[in-house]
C-alpha cells in the first residue's frame, strides 16, 4: 500500500489509494494542548458546526446529507495525556456508485461545515444554540440512567476530583457558555490547532488532497507534546460506597500504574498483554473464570487499561459480596505478579493481540489511526507493534504488575426499594 | 450450488441445501481477512408451547436462552471455548432473541477447524444436573443486570401494553422463578426437538471458498445421525386486534421521562404486499414523518417538548405497528402532538429521495462489513429468504404509493407508555 504525501500550508496530507472498500475517508487530526476550562465551549462549538451551515438550516442540512448518500461527518474531541487530539472526519460512499457531481457537492458541504457556519452578526443561531444546550445538559442529567457509567464516573471522582481522568463537563459549565465564548473558540480553531490530514479509499486521492490543501487552513506550532498524565498514588486505599436506585450493585476498582514507561514495549504492548490475561479476554480471562465461572458472583466483568493516564480498572455488576470480589481480583493480580503465568496464557494473549492488529491492518480507520500516532507520538507502527507483542515475556509482565497500586474501590450499591413499580 | 444475485449491487450469495436438510448460505468477500460462521436454530424465546406427535408441551419461559448458555458445555468437563482457544478463534459467542438462537465465531485462520468445532458443540447435547444448576446463578445475575436496564424495562412494559396474548410480551431471559424450574431433562428435550439440521441455517461469510465450506460442513455432519425430523407445531396464541392496555405508566430511574406510542394494525390491511414490504414501507412512512430532517422533529425540540424522538415500525406475526418513541421533557404534550401528527402523516419528494439514497448507501457498504452474515441470518429467520430485491423494493416506491398505504391505516388501536422518574411515583 503506497503512501503519497502532499504538502499543504503548514501541514501534510497523507493519502493511500485503497481499492478494497466501497467507502472512503477524509480525516483531519487537530491537535493543541488540552484545557479543561475550555472543554464545554469546545463541545458546544463542535455540535453547532454539525447542526447547520450558513446556507442550509438544520432540517435542510440533514436532508442534504441523505441526498449525498448519508456520509458521516463528525468532529470528535479527544484527550491524550495533556493534549487535545480532535478529529474532523468525513466517511462517504465511493463516487462510482453515485451520480456525476456528487463528490464536488460533498466536498463543498464538508468545507461549509467548518468555514461557513451559521453565524450572523457575530453570533451563532440562538435557537440552535438553545436546542443544543438543552440536549447536552439533558445528556449529563441522564448519567444516572446507566449505573455502570455512573459507577465509573463516581469512582474516578472519588479517586481524585481534580484529575484530568475524572473530569467531565458539568451542566453549569454548559449553561455559562456565551455567544462570545463560542465566537472566540471558533476563531481559535484556525489559530491554535496543528493539523495532519488523511485521504484513504478508492477515490482520486490527489484531487481530494488538492481540495483540502486549498480550502482548509491551519497554523504551525511546536507544542510540547505531553502525552501522558500521571494520577496521584494513595498511601492507603480509598474504599467508598454510595447508594443508588438500582437492583444490582456496580463495583469499580482503580489501580495506578505507578511507573515511567521506560521503553515503547513497556508503554504500548506489555500493559495490553497483562490486561488481556487478567480481565480482557472474554470467556477465558482470569477474572471472568474466577469471579463468574467459579464463584457465580457476576454475569459480566472485565478489566481495562488506560495507558496514557497510567490507570488500570476493573468493573462488574455484582450481587454477591464486594469483599469477596475485591479479594479475588487482588488474588489474581498477586498470582500474576509472582510470575504464575503460563506460557499458554502469554501465547494466547499475544496471538489475540497480533490477530486483532492483522485483522484490522487494512481497515481505513486503523490505517489512519496507526499512521497518525506513529508520526505524532512516535508510537510503533502496526508491524513494529506486532514484533513487540511477540517479544513479551513473563518477566515483562511481572515487572509491569509490580507497579500496580490499588487506589480506589468504589461500590454503587442498590436500594432496597428499587424495582418497585 | 445455487447463486443468488443481489440486484443492482453486484453481490452474490451461494446457497445449498444439504441432504440432512440444513440450509447453508455463503457470502464471499476476498478483501476480508476474517471470516464469520453462524449456526442458527429456528427456536427462540417466544417458543414456549408446542405440539409434538399430537401431545402438547409447555416449557418454562427463558428456556431457549438457558439452552444457549448450557450448550457451551461439552462431555468430559470441557467447554466449547476450550476447543476454540487452541486455534485462537477471535470471537466465540451466541445470542437468543424471540425468534431464534444463533451461535457464531469470527476468526482469521483454521477455517476447517472453526466450522467443525462450531457444528460439534452446537449439535452435541450435554446437559447434567450439576452444570444446569451452576448456570442458574449466572443467568440469575444476567436477569438482575437486565432489570437495571431501563431500555429493557421500557421495552417489555410496552410490549405488555400492546399485546394481550402474543408470547413476545415476555422476556427472552425469563424471570428468576421461570429459570428455577428448568432442569437438565427440559434442556435435553428442547435440544432434541428443535436442534435438527432441517430447523437450522448456517451462514458463512468472508474470505472463503464456497465449495470448500460446503465440503467441510457436509463432512462434519456425517458424524451426526438424525432421524427424520418431526416438525413441532409452535402454539402461538391468537392475538386479538385490541391492545392490552391503552395507557400505562411505569416509574424508573430516568432523568428524562420517556414515552412510547404504537398503533396496532392487522397485516390483513396490506394483503397485497409481502411481509418485508409491509414492514419497510411502514418504516419509510414513519421515518419520513418523525426523523431529524422534519420540521415536526425540530419544533418539538425547539419548544422543549422532547429531547429526542424517532418513528419506526414494530413488527409481529399478524400485526404491524406505527411506533414512535421519545425522551420527553413534557410527556403529556408530546403524546398529544405525536397523536395529532400520526393522524396527519405526510410525505415530500425530496425527503423520500434523501431516504432512498441513504438506504442505497447502507446496502452497498453493508456488504463491506463482516457483520453482513448477521443481517443475512436475520432476513432468513424473519422473512424466510434472502431479500435480493431489496434495492428495487426501496427505490421503486413512490410518494403516491406510500400515500395510498397511509389511506389504509387503521388508527383505532393505540397504546401509550409513560416512563416517569421514580420520585414522581408519589
Amino acid at each position: 500500500m503506497k503512501e503519497i504525501i502532499y504538502e499543504a500550508d503548514n501541514y501534510q496530507i497523507h493519502t493511500y489509494k485503497l481499492r478494497k472498500y466501497k467507502h472512503s475517508t477524509i480525516r483531519i487530526y487537530l491537535t493543541r494542548p488540552y484545557k479543561k476550562e475550555r472543554a464545554a465551549v469546545s463541545l458546544l462549538l463542535r455540535n453547532l458546526l454539525l447542526y447547520s451551515t450558513k446556507k442550509l438550516k438544520h432540517e435542510e442540512f440533514v436532508k442534504e446529507l441523505g441526498i449525498l448518500y448519508s456520509p458521516s461527518i463528525g468532529i470528535r474531541g479527544n484527550r491524550v495525556g495533556e493534549m487535545s487530539v480532535d478529529q474532523l472526519t468525513l466517511n462517504f460512499l465511493n463516487p462510482k456508485y453515485c451520480e456525476p457531481g456528487y463528490l464536488r457537492k460533498l466536498l463543498n458541504l464538508f468545507k461549509d461545515v467548518i468555514y461557513n457556519p451559521n453565524i450572523k452578526n457575530n453570533k451563532f443561531n440562538e435557537e440552535y444554540l438553545e436546542v443544543i444546550k438543552t440536549r447536552v445538559i439533558n445528556n449529563i442529567r441522564q448519567d444516572i440512567e446507566d449505573p455502570a457509567y455512573l459507577c465509573r464516573k463516581k469512582a474516578l471522582e472519588a479517586m481524585d476530583k481534580d484529575s484530568l481522568s475524572s473530569y467531565t463537563i458539568t451542566e453549569e459549565e454548559i449553561m455559562n457558555v456565551t455567544q462570545e465564548d463560542l465566537i472566540n473558540e471558533y476563531s481559535r480553531m484556525f489559530e491554535e490547532y496543528e493539523a495532519t490530514a488523511y485521504v484513504v479509499g478508492n477515490v482520486n486521492t490527489k484531487q481530494i488532497a488538492n481540495f483540502i490543501a486549498k480550502n482548509f487552513k491551519f497554523k504551525k506550532h511546536n507544542y510540547d507534546k505531553k502525552l501522558e498524565y500521571y494520577n496521584k498514588v494513595r498511601d492507603e486505599v480509598l474504599d467508598k460506597e454510595e447508594v443508588g436506585d438500582y437492583l444490582q450493585q456496580n463495583i469499580r476498582m482503580i489501580f495506578n500504574i505507578d511507573m515511567e514507561y521506560k521503553n515503547p514495549k513497556m508503554r504500548y504492548v506489555v500493559p495490553l498483554i497483562y490486561n488481556n490475561i487478567l480481565g480482557d479476554n472474554g470467556l477465558k480471562s482470569r477474572l471472568f473464570i474466577s469471579i463468574r465461572e467459579k464463584n457465580s458472583l457476576c454475569y459480566a466483568c472485565r478489566s481495562m487499561v488506560s495507558i496514557d493516564d497510567h490507570l488500570l480498572s476493573f468493573a462488574a455488576g455484582i450481587n454477591g459480596s464486594k469483599k469477596k470480589v475485591v479479594k479475588l481480583v487482588n488474588k489474581e493480580i498477586e498470582k500474576m505478579n509472582e510470575g504464575k503465568i503460563t506460557k499458554k496464557e502469554i501465547n494466547n494473549a499475544i496471538k489475540t493481540r497480533v490477530d486483532i492488529l492483522k485483522e484490522t491492518k487494512q481497515e481505513i480507520g486503523n490505517i489512519i489511526y496507526y499512521n497518525f500516532y506513529h508520526n505524532f507520538t512516535g508510537e510503533p507502527d502496526i508491524d513494529e507493534r506486532i514484533e513487540l507483542f511477540k517479544s513479551v515475556t513473563v518477566e515483562d509482565l511481572v515487572e509491569f504488575g509490580k507497579h500496580l497500586k490499588l487506589n480506589t474501590v468504589f461500590l454503587l450499591k442498590g436500594d432496597d426499594n428499587s424495582g418497585k413499580n | 450450488m445455487e447463486k443468488i444475485s443481489i440486484n443492482k449491487i453486484d453481490e452474490t450469495i451461494y446457497h445449498e441445501v444439504l441432504d440432512n436438510g440444513l440450509n447453508v448460505y455463503i457470502h464471499v468477500n476476498k478483501d476480508h481477512k476474517v471470516f464469520r460462521a453462524a449456526l442458527t436454530v429456528n427456536y427462540g424465546g417466544k417458543d414456549t408451547a408446542f405440539k409434538l406427535n399430537g401431545k402438547t408441551y409447555t416449557v418454562p419461559q427463558g428456556i431457549a436462552h438457558y439452552l444457549e448458555h448450557t450448550n457451551f458445555n461439552m462431555p468430559g468437563g470441557k467447554k466449547a471455548e476450550d476447543m476454540f482457544e487452541k486455534i485462537h478463534t477471535v470471537n466465540v459467542n451466541a445470542y437468543t432473541n424471540q425468534d431464534f438462537t444463533s451461535f457464531h465465531i469470527t476468526s482469521l485462520t483454521h477455517l476447517r477447524e472453526n466450522i467443525e468445532y462450531l457444528i460439534e458443540y452446537v449439535m452435541t447435547p450435554y446437559f447434567t444436573d450439576k452444570l444446569t444448576d451452576k448456570e442458574r446463578g449466572i443467568i440469575a445475575q444476567e436477569i438482575q443486570r437486565s432489570k437495571n436496564n431501563i431500555d429493557r424495562n421500557e421495552y417489555y412494559s410496552f410490549m405488555n401494553a400492546l399485546l394481550k396474548e402474543d408470547h413476545e410480551k415476555y422476556t427472552v431471559l425469563g424471570e428468576e422463578e421461570d429459570i428455577n424450574k428448568i432442569t437438565a431433562k427440559d434442556l435435553e428435550f428442547v435440544h432434541k426437538t428443535f436442534y435438527h439440521p432441517e430447523n437450522m441455517v448456517m451462514v458463512v461469510n468472508g474470505n472463503v471458498d464456497p465449495t470448500k465450506v460446503i465440503e467441510i460442513i457436509k463432512n462434519k455432519f456425517k458424524e451426526f445421525k438424525y432421524d427424520k425430523w418431526i416438525k413441532p407445531e409452535i402454539i402461538s396464541p391468537k392475538e386479538p386486534k385490541e391492545v392490552n392496555q391503552k395507557e400505562v405508566t411505569i416509574y424508573e430511574n430516568v432523568a428524562i421521562p420517556r414515552i412510547d406510542i404504537a398503533y396496532k394494525m392487522p397485516r390483513t390491511l396490506f394483503k397485497d404486499l409481502s411481509k418485508y414490504e409491509q414492514d419497510h414501507y411502514v418504516y419509510i412512512i414513519m421515518n419520513q414523518n418523525f426523523n431529524n430532517q422534519t420540521e415536526f422533529n425540530y419544533n418539538l425540540k425547539k419548544d422543549k417538548i422532547v429531547k429526542s424522538i424517532y418513528g419506526t415500525v414494530e413488527e409481529f406475526d399478524d400485526y404491524v405497528c406505527l411506533y414512535v418513541s421519545a425522551e420527553a421533557l413534557q410527556p403529556d404534550l408530546a403524546i398529544e402532538k405525536i397523536k395529532e401528527k400520526i393522524h396527519n402523516l405526510e410525505l415530500d419528494e425530496r425527503s423520500l429521495l434523501s431516504y432512498k439514497h441513504d438506504n442505497v448507501s447502507s446496502m452497498i457498504t453493508g456488504f463491506d462489513q463482516s457483520e453482513i452474515g448477521n443481517h443475512i441470518t436475520y432476513d432468513l429467520m424473519r422473512y424466510g429468504r434472502i431479500i435480493n430485491d431489496a434495492y428495487d423494493i426501496h427505490n421503486n416506491v413512490t410518494k403516491e404509493r406510500l400515500e395510498e398505504l397511509i389511506s389504509r391505516f387503521d388508527l383505532s388501536e393505540c397504546s401509550v407508555l409513560k416512563v416517569l422518574p421514580k420520585e414522581k411515583r408519589d
